[in-house]
Formats: C-alpha cells, sequence, structure tokens
C-alpha cells in the first residue's frame, strides 16, 4: 500500500456509515424557518439611552456600591442588621425558600405514590402526572398572588414556593419510586418480616437518599425563586431589589445583588457536593 | 610592628567594648521587662487584695451558710433524683455515642459515631428559626383557607365563570413567547459551545482559563432570569427582543454547564489517535470529538428550550415580552380575573406539546 492511500477496510467501514444527507437537510431547513419565523416577531426600536445609562450604573456601582458620596449605602443597606438591609433580607429569603422547600417536599411524597404505575396502575399514574404537570404549568407569581390572600409577606412566599416546588419534585420521586426494587420485599418476607418492617428496611433506605437530594436540589432552585417572589409582594429580597431598580438607586441595587450572588453561589457549591455524597453512598 | 599591635589591641578593645554594651541592652532589656510583668502582677494582686477580696469574704459569710444548709438537707434529693436520672441521660447519650459492642471473643468494637442526631438536632434550630423569620402559622393558614370571603378561594372563586371569548387574544402573546424562547435557546445554545469548550478540564489544558470561565458561568447562573429581563428591558424598549437577550443569556450559563459536565467523561482515545498521525488540533476535533459532542449538545439544547418556555411565560411581568404581560395584567385587574384560566390553559397546552416533541427528538438523537 503507498503512501497517503486508505486501506480498503478503513474505506469500506467509511462506505457503510448511512448517510443522513436528507435527515440532515430537512433539520436545518426546520430550524431555520423557525429561526425565520422567531426573528419576525422582534422588533428593535433602538437603544434607550437613559436606560443604558442605568445600566452602566448599576456595573459601576456594583464594583463600588458608596460610588455616590451623596448616597452611601454600605452602612446603611449592607453591613447593618436592620429589618430593610441586605443581611436580614438574604436571611429572610433563604429561610421562606428553607421552609417552602420542607413543606414541598412533605407535601409531595402523597402525590408521587400516587402517580408512580408501580402502585396505581397506568390509569391512576396518569392522572396522577396530569395533576403535577398542572401544578408545574401555574407559574410561580401566580401562587404567590393567590397565597397573599392569606397573609402578605414571607408567609405567602413560603406558600406560594411550598405548592410550586410539588410539580418538579414530585416529578423527580416518581422516577425514583418507580424504580424500587421489589426482590428486597421479598427477601425480607422470606425471613418472615412484618409489614412495617419491610417498610422500615426494605423500601426506605432506597428512597430517603434520593428524595433528600432531589430536595435539596429544589432547595437550590427555590432560593432563586424566592428572591424574585418579593416582586409581588411575597418577602424576600425581590422587593426591594425591583423597588430600587425602578427609583434608579444603583447602589441599593448593587448592594443587593452583592448578597445574592454569594449567597447563590455558596448554597449551589455545597447543594452539589451534599448531593454528590448522597446519591454516592446510595449507589455502593 | 609596635604600631600595629597597638592598633590591633584597639581593635579588640573596641569590639569588647561593644559586645559588653550590647549584653549590656539585652540585659536591661529582659529585666525590664520581667519587671514590667511582675508590676503588672503587684497591680493585680493589690487590686484583688484591696477591692474583690472583701466582696468575696462578705458574700461567704453570708451566702455561704446558705449554701451549706441547702447541700446538707437537698444533698440526698438530688442524689436520689440523679439515681433515676442517671439511666435516661445514658440513653441520650447511647442516641450520640452508641456502646461499644463485645463480640465472642473478648475483643471490644467501636460503632461508627453517627452523624444523624446532630443533623436532626441543626436541622430542628434551623427548622424553629426559619419559622420565626417567615412568621408561618398554621392557624392563620387554616382560618384563611376557610373565610371564602377574603381568603385564597376566594381569589380562585373569582377565575369563573371563565371568558373563553379571550382566546382569540391569546394566541399571539403565546406565539410571541414560543419566538422568545426558541431564539434565545438557539443563540444561547450556539454561544455555549465555545464556553463549553473552554470550561472542560480534559480539553483546555490552562487551569485558569477553565476556572475562570467556570466561576463566571455560575456567576451567571445565580441570578434569576426576571434580573436579565429587567435590565434588558432598561436599555432596550418593552417587547419580545430584551426577553429574548435575556434567555439567551440564561440558556448560555445553563447549556455550557451541563455540556462541559458531560464533555468531561468523553473518551478522547480517538481524538489524540489522530492527533498522533499527524493531523491537526482542529481536524481531530472536528473528525473525533465532533460526533460524541454534536447528540450530547442537540439533546442539551432542547431541553433548555423546553424550560425556557416556562420562564419566557414569565418574563412579560417586567414586560420583557410574551404571555407574562397579559397574565399579570389579568391578576391584578379585578375586572379582568376570569380570563387567567384561558391563558394558563394556553401555557399548559403549549407547554404539553413542546415538552412530548422535544422528548421525542431527544429520545431519537440523544
Amino acid at each position: 500500500m503507498e503512501r497517503g492511500q486508505v486501506s480498503p477496510d478503513v474505506l469500506r467501514t467509511l462506505n457503510k456509515e448511512p448517510s443522513n444527507v436528507f435527515k440532515k437537510t430537512f433539520a436545518i431547513a426546520i430550524i431555520a424557518a423557525l429561526s425565520i419565523w422567531s426573528i419576525s416577531a422582534i422588533t428593535f426600536e433602538g437603544i434607550n439611552d437613559a436606560g443604558l445609562k442605568a445600566v452602566l450604573n448599576v456595573v459601576k456601582f456594583f464594583f463600588w456600591p458608596d460610588s455616590n458620596p451623596e448616597k452611601p449605602v454600605l452602612l446603611k443597606y449592607f453591613l447593618s442588621f436592620e429589618r430593610y438591609a441586605v443581611p436580614y433580607l438574604m436571611y429572610e429569603t433563604i429561610m421562606i425558600a428553607f421552609v417552602g422547600t420542607l413543606i414541598g417536599a412533605i407535601i409531595s411524597i402523597p402525590f408521587a405514590f400516587l402517580s408512580s404505575k408501580n402502585i396505581t396502575g397506568k390509569f391512576g399514574s396518569f392522572v396522577g402526572s396530569l395533576i403535577i404537570t398542572l401544578i408545574r404549568t401555574v407559574p410561580i407569581f401566580i401562587w404567590g398572588l393567590i397565597f397573599i390572600r392569606v397573609k402578605g409577606g414571607a408567609m405567602a412566599g413560603v406558600l406560594a414556593i411550598s405548592v410550586a416546588s410539588i410539580g418538579m419534585i414530585s416529578k423527580l420521586y416518581v422516577e425514583v419510586i418507580e424504580d424500587i426494587d421489589t426482590g428486597i420485599l421479598e427477601a425480607l418476607d422470606s425471613i418472615g418480616a412484618t409489614t412495617l418492617q419491610k417498610i422500615r428496611f426494605g423500601i426506605l433506605p432506597q428512597l430517603t437518599a434520593s428524595f433528600l437530594s432531589t430536595a435539596i436540589y429544589r432547595f437550590e432552585i427555590n432560593v432563586k425563586n424566592a428572591t424574585i417572589l418579593g416582586m409581588v409582594g411575597a418577602g424576600g429580597i425581590g422587593f426591594t431589589l425591583i423597588d430600587a431598580l425602578g427609583s434608579f438607586n444603583f447602589g441599593v441595587v448593587a448592594v443587593c445583588l452583592w448578597g445574592i450572588i454569594p449567597v447563590v453561589l455558596l448554597i449551589e457549591f455545597f447543594s452539589t457536593r451534599i448531593r454528590a455524597r448522597l446519591t454516592g453512598s446510595a449507589e455502593s | 610592628m609596635k604600631k600595629n599591635k597597638q592598633n590591633l589591641g584597639k581593635f579588640f578593645q573596641t569590639i569588647g567594648k561593644g559586645f559588653r554594651s550590647l549584653v549590656n541592652l539585652v540585659w536591661q532589656g529582659i529585666t525590664s521587662f520581667f519587671r514590667l510583668i511582675g508590676r503588672g502582677f503587684q497591680l493585680l494582686g493589690r487590686f484583688i487584695w484591696k477591692y474583690l477580696y472583701p466582696v468575696i469574704k462578705f458574700i461567704w459569710k453570708y451566702i455561704g451558710p446558705i449554701v451549706m444548709f441547702i447541700w446538707k438537707y437537698l444533698g440526698p434529693v438530688v442524689r436520689f433524683i440523679w439515681k433515676f436520672l442517671k439511666p435516661v441521660l445514658l440513653v441520650f447519650k447511647r442516641i450520640f455515642i452508641p456502646d461499644p459492642i463485645k463480640t465472642e471473643k473478648d475483643t471490644v468494637v467501636l460503632p461508627p459515631k453517627p452523624i444523624m442526631p446532630y443533623i436532626l438536632i441543626i436541622f430542628t434550630i434551623v427548622f424553629i428559626m426559619a419559622i420565626k423569620a417567615t412568621d408561618f402559622s398554621l392557624t392563620i393558614l387554616i382560618s384563611r383557607l376557610m373565610d371564602f370571603q377574603l381568603g385564597p378561594v376566594a381569589m380562585i372563586q373569582r377565575f369563573f365563570p371563565v371568558d373563553w371569548a379571550y382566546w382569540t387574544y391569546v394566541v399571539d402573546p403565546i406565539l410571541e413567547t414560543i419566538q422568545m424562547s426558541f431564539l434565545g435557546s438557539l443563540i444561547g445554545s450556539v454561544l455555549a459551545l465555545p464556553a463549553a469548550y473552554l470550561a472542560s478540564q480534559n480539553l483546555t489544558k490552562s487551569k485558569a482559563v477553565v476556572n475562570i470561565t467556570r466561576f463566571i458561568l455560575s456567576v451567571f447562573r445565580t441570578l434569576p432570569i426576571l434580573i436579565y429581563a429587567f435590565f434588558f428591558k432598561m436599555i432596550f424598549y418593552l417587547g419580545p427582543l430584551p426577553g429574548t437577550i435575556a434567555i439567551a443569556l440564561f440558556t448560555f450559563s445553563i447549556v455550557a454547564k451541563m455540556l462541559y459536565e458531560r464533555i468531561e467523561v468523553l473518551d478522547l482515545g480517538a481524538y489524540h489517535a489522530i492527533q498522533s498521525t499527524g493531523a491537526s488540533k482542529q481536524k481531530a476535533f472536528l473528525t473525533a470529538l465532533m460526533p460524541p459532542i454534536l447528540p450530547i449538545f442537540y439533546s442539551i439544547s432542547l431541553y433548555a428550550f423546553e424550560i425556557n418556555i416556562r420562564y419566557a411565560a414569565i418574563l412579560g411581568y417586567v414586560g420583557a415580552g410574551g404571555i407574562g404581560f397579559d397574565l399579570d395584567k389579568s391578576m391584578k385587574n379585578l375586572t379582568q380575573n376570569d380570563r387567567i384560566l384561558v391563558i394558563l390553559i394556553f401555557i399548559f397546552a403549549t407547554v404539553v406539546i413542546i415538552e412530548n416533541t422535544s422528548r421525542f427528538l431527544r429520545r431519537r438523537v440523544g
């Protein structure tokens, strides 16, 4: 064989590979058509100079919130523990997410059991998953505005987050429940375990780690959700942030971002590590 | 010669003098240091003797007998209670530190210390703090749920009867929402490819680049999409453009993260093998890595599109286009509450259709 020539074996394998020219062009055509259709909806009306200036100001203040010497914010909003200051607001936000996730994770358990195929059968699981999807569809703001009727402030946030979490949490729970190894139950039967013992030693160990890891994952998302729930008056840092953005109070905006970003980063970091440990121990 | 000797003597004399004065200096330093400490102790002792001792003496004179009296008569009682309390405390101790187990061979095995009790205790404390911070109360919740005049049930009652005729006004905003999320997902996913390349440890050799890219991506991910939408709404005017850019930014950050996590577990054997035949890095990347990366990329982008529909539905709250604006209006304007279910049903249908299509495609692609 000469140098630079491809061996016949390689060529044969190469020719065997199916050419998806038709499929590929079809997919590209669809994507192109969808993009053109989507671009047609977008209207560019120029740049709002005042708004651009405001955003640039936010960026400038983000690096040093006390850029405006007439309105010092760092001491008043960042380094104090008053109720309007960022540390307390972030604390409230995290606590809203914590209670909300806890309640949501507990309410999700019956939902998940009712919509798993191996427990309620095909029809029951269909109805259950339909309900779950229905709950998932309603945006969290709607829940917030509904539960504001219970009590404004943080409690509305807690309720909104707990109901809005049901959808995702129970969807992930269902996957865990459907994966339960029933062989263990037979084994426990064979050594004469009672029903309670079967649940305690056969089912719970299979579920707890995954359930906990799901709840922690949702907690991470809920902290982000809780930061914006304040926009509808449901507690947390959101109200201060949006209010400051609306009134061009850039120092406060920057200080709020200083509060949100590290807290969310930290929570994400620890949540990832804890979940890795939980699921790792579940597998081994 | 003599002069030289004299000079030498003078030289040593000077050195000796200098050395002596140095020793002197150090010695003086040490002594004055200890003198200072001694003085401090002296003052402390004088203070205790003069002020604290009388007080203690006075207290002991009057309270001492009382303590002695209590111990004499209460001691037996305390000892009696302790007799019953000790087993209870032992049980509690066993929760935290399990008893050693004696095996048949007279070896003692120490079970591992459990961490669950500590976690539960911390959890309970955090829970109590959280309940206090959020003013959560079950009584208020139940009483308001029962209140059909002002409570949340009254709010839901306002949704009926449904204004079905409104659906003609919903179609356009829903289509706009889909367009926004499609375009945003497309732009964001395409931009995410190079970022994922920079952020995956096995493709980019420079650790600094990897870590900086990852840090930037995770900082982008911390802020909710709504806040980006608000910023872009300030720059561009109201409409779908700011929403699309916000979705693109958000998609960029999550797709890049999911992609580099998947790229890092890829087998790079073929990539290195092709490079070893003399192919350039770019060519090896195109032939060996694109085929495994692309299906993953398609699948992740479709997933991002799927979740972006939900986000796009609320972007209208800050005026960044889509159905959210109508949702907000019909929720807050009490005369338009009957429209909300129409909008929600449309969102539901869109989400279900897009989720199922995307899942079908993902199964085909991945």
